[in-house]
């Protein structure tokens, strides 16, 4: 088993199955599986049934077809410790524990292995000391986990899922009620953790910018539709991505890579100008509605971005003026736009 | 941040799990055995602690009515007093740990309703009816009948409860249930009063008073090892249920069987709980009281530490509890329900307001 996937799955169908009720099948032919050293993010719209298809690859739900094989053996022939020993969860909820060391709560990862009085041995000890060092919280050691901030408890979550030393960590919209830079710190922990070699993990997430850049895999899930899984950019390049979130009003740009409020269209402006310039002049008049396009070949309005004593400043091609702000830019353009081009 | 504070010194292990101070422990201890002499020594009639001293030891150079008071009075009820107090504190410590609420006490699930409705109807519709001189025939004494009657109650309720539990999935649900079986007996028990006489009522409230002072040595044979068994049964679940603390999602995700345990928590603190009330009445309070009272020392919601803890401190506030409704030197017995609530209650609301974190409401 050394060779194959940590999790697998074989025609797996999720969705639910009451008595007495239609069975609502929320996805269906799923063929997926975690590698061992990768992050793999799972991707998709509200409702698509993220959270069903994550409670069903950890046993919290049975699957309505097909199976979940983690390393090799089928997950509901699993113990419930033995399933606890491959595979770990970090989930969407805070906890409330109260007055409890950090080192405490990540020795709670130690459950599994420990007997039933809950003594750590060594080897425990050096688990859960191993866990907050790679998480990068032993300064936490012994403060209580209430006066933690949401950042370090959710590390602290982390490293009390690294504990228990599994082969799967799966983490549920783990990121989701965090700051930009705190997501963007855990993100690429979750990927150094990833990359480290022993583990595969698995992060459900609406961070879809951060998602291109540090999964080594995604799972794009669109309501009723299937699972498209692969590499993230050549789930951009064939559009994959994009139909996963074609919704009113937001489009994703595979210029930018990016996703964009369609506005109202202004019109087509063609830029000169590369380089950071060029790029947050782009932004800015993207943003404002307008179809940029690259010069040459167009033959309406042109913005020429350069620097000139050391200040940035824009040009409209063929006029005079220079502009030292966008926005000034922007308010000369919308006053053109809305002028019929004679 | 400030996160760079609290440097320790880095040899061996450099974070173990903290330990409680054995001082804190031998304290405990210390106060244990000083209120429980106390609870020998002081009652309407005050003996000195030496010839308690020596009642203990099986001296026989101490006035005979020292020695029925101390020996068949004093020490039984001294004995209930701790073990009730220990029982209330783990049950409570168990619920709210399961609900996650720390609100919870050994009664959300009903138990006491269940009791009460039990001995509302012995002693209002049953002795009505006439039963009264059976009861006495089959040779029950009327403080049997009263524990026999909040037994099949607090049964009753478990029973239900549990057939529920299995059922329903989410803790909530549960914990609304036990409370509309807490607004139906109460409704009964209201409706049965209409039928009773003022005399009858009288039992019935001082019953709900709540003492210490009813179980009898022989009580006791029964009493006692149900209520060591649910200890024993609680502390054995202290791994699980910390593993609770971060909610069922997580426990289950650790290898606990969620189920499984559930259904142990709810036993182990109904038994307790039911037991408690059953011998002694409902007696509130000290249930919900008591867990908070022990992380609040003990600085930790860590269950291993805890259970040990509630079963000492629960000890220790039972038998003060009862030292304060007895008042020492006057002849007055206040209601226990009335101590334990009034002079409790406003410690439990200092300790929350100082240390808001004691236990975090749950999500």
């Amino acid at each position: 088993m050394k060779g194959g996937p940590f999790l697998e799955t074989r025609d797996l169908a999720v969705g639910y199955a009451k008595p007495r009720h239609p069975r609502r099948v929320v996805v269906k032919e799923v063929n997926v599986a975690l590698k061992r050293g990768e992050l793999t993010c799972l991707l998709g719209p509200n409702g698509a049934g993220k959270s069903t298809l994550i409670r069903t690859l950890c046993g919290m739900q049975p699957p309505l077809e097909g199976k979940v094989l983690l390393g090799g053996e089928p997950l509901e022939k699993l113990s419930p410790s033995d399933l606890a020993r491959r595979m770990s969860l970090v989930l969407t909820e805070r906890v409330a524990v109260g007055m409890m060391p950090v080192v405490t709560l990540v020795s709670l990862g130690r459950h599994p292995y420990t007997d039933w009085a809950g003594r750590l041995g060594p080897q425990d000890r050096e688990a859960v000391r191993r866990a907050m060092a790679d998480v990068g919280i032993e300064f936490l050691g012994h403060r209580p986990v209430c006066e933690l901030s949401d950042g370090e408890r959710q590390k602290v979550m982390i490293a009390r899922a690294l504990a228990q030393e599994p082969q799967v960590m799966v983490l549920d919209e783990a990121t989701a009620f965090l700051d930009l830079p705190r997501r963007v710190e855990l993100m690429h922990l979750l990927r150094n953790l990833a990359h480290e070699g022993r583990r595969a993990i698995l992060l459900s997430t609406h961070d879809l910018d951060l998602a291109l850049r540090c999964a080594d895999r995604l799972w794009l899930l669109s309501p009723g539709g299937p699972l498209v899984h692969g590499v993230p950019e050549d789930l951009v390049l064939s559009d994959a991505f994009a139909q996963t979130f074609a919704d009113a009003g937001v489009s994703f740009d595979k210029g930018s890579g990016a996703f964009t409020l369609a506005a109202r269209q202004r019109g087509t402006v063609a830029l000169s100008g590369n380089g950071v310039l060029g790029m947050w002049t782009y932004r800015a008049l993207e943003r404002a509605g307008y179809r940029v396009v690259q010069e040459g070949g167009h033959v309406g309005t042109c913005v020429e971005s350069f620097e000139a004593d050391g200040k940035v400043c824009w040009r409209i091609r063929g006029q005079q003026t220079i502009h030292y702000s966008l926005e000034s830019l922007l308010s000369r353009l919308h006053a053109s736009s809305h002028t019929p081009p004679s | 941040m400030g996160s760079w504070e609290n440097p320790r010194p880095c040899t061996g292990d450099p974070h173990p799990i903290p330990r409680v101070s054995p001082l804190l422990w031998a304290a405990l201890w210390a106060v244990l055995a000083g209120v429980f002499l106390l609870e020998l020594c002081l009652g309407s009639v005050t003996i000195p602690f030496k010839s308690v001293l020596a009642i203990l030891m099986g001296n026989s150079e101490v006035p005979e009515g020292w020695r029925q008071i101390v020996l068949l009075f004093r020490l039984p009820r001294a004995v209930t007093a701790m073990l009730a107090g220990a029982a209330l504190g783990m049950a409570g410590l168990m619920m709210q740990t399961l609900f996650r609420n720390p609100l919870a006490d050994p009664f959300v699930l009903g138990i006491s309703s269940g009791a009460s409705l039990g001995v509302a109807i012995v002693v209002m519709a049953a002795w009505g009816l006439g039963w009264t001189a059976l009861i006495q025939k089959a040779g029950i004494s009327a403080g049997a009948s009263l524990i026999l009657a909040a037994t099949a109650g607090a049964m009753g309720i478990l029973g239900i409860v549990m057939a529920l539990a299995r059922r329903v999935e989410s803790n909530v649900t549960l914990l609304i249930i036990g409370l509309m079986f807490g607004y139906i007996t109460g409704s009964l028990v209201t409706i049965l009063f209409q039928f009773t006489q003022e005399q009858q009522m009288q039992t019935y409230i001082t019953w709900t008073f709540g003492s210490f002072g009813g179980v009898t040595w022989r009580h006791m044979t029964l009493f006692a090892p149900t209520l060591l068994v649910g200890l024993l049964v609680a502390w054995s679940l202290s791994k699980s249920l910390n593993a609770f603390l971060l909610g069922e999602g997580y426990a289950r995700s650790m290898g606990v069987n969620v189920g499984a345990v559930r259904l142990w928590i709810i036993v182990g603190a109904s038994l307790l709980a039911g037991t408690v009330t059953a011998y002694c009445g409902p007696i509130g309070f000290l249930g919900i009281a008591i867990p908070h009272l022990c992380r609040m020392l003990m600085k930790t919601s860590d269950h291993h530490v805890l259970a040990p803890a509630v079963i000492l401190v629960g000890a220790i506030v039972a038998l003060a509890a009862d030292l304060l409704a007895q008042v020492p030197g006057a002849r007055v017995v206040l209601p226990l329900n009335a101590v334990t609530a009034l002079i409790g209650a406003p410690v439990v609301v200092g300790i929350i307001l100082r240390r808001r974190h004691t236990m975090e409401v749950g999500a």
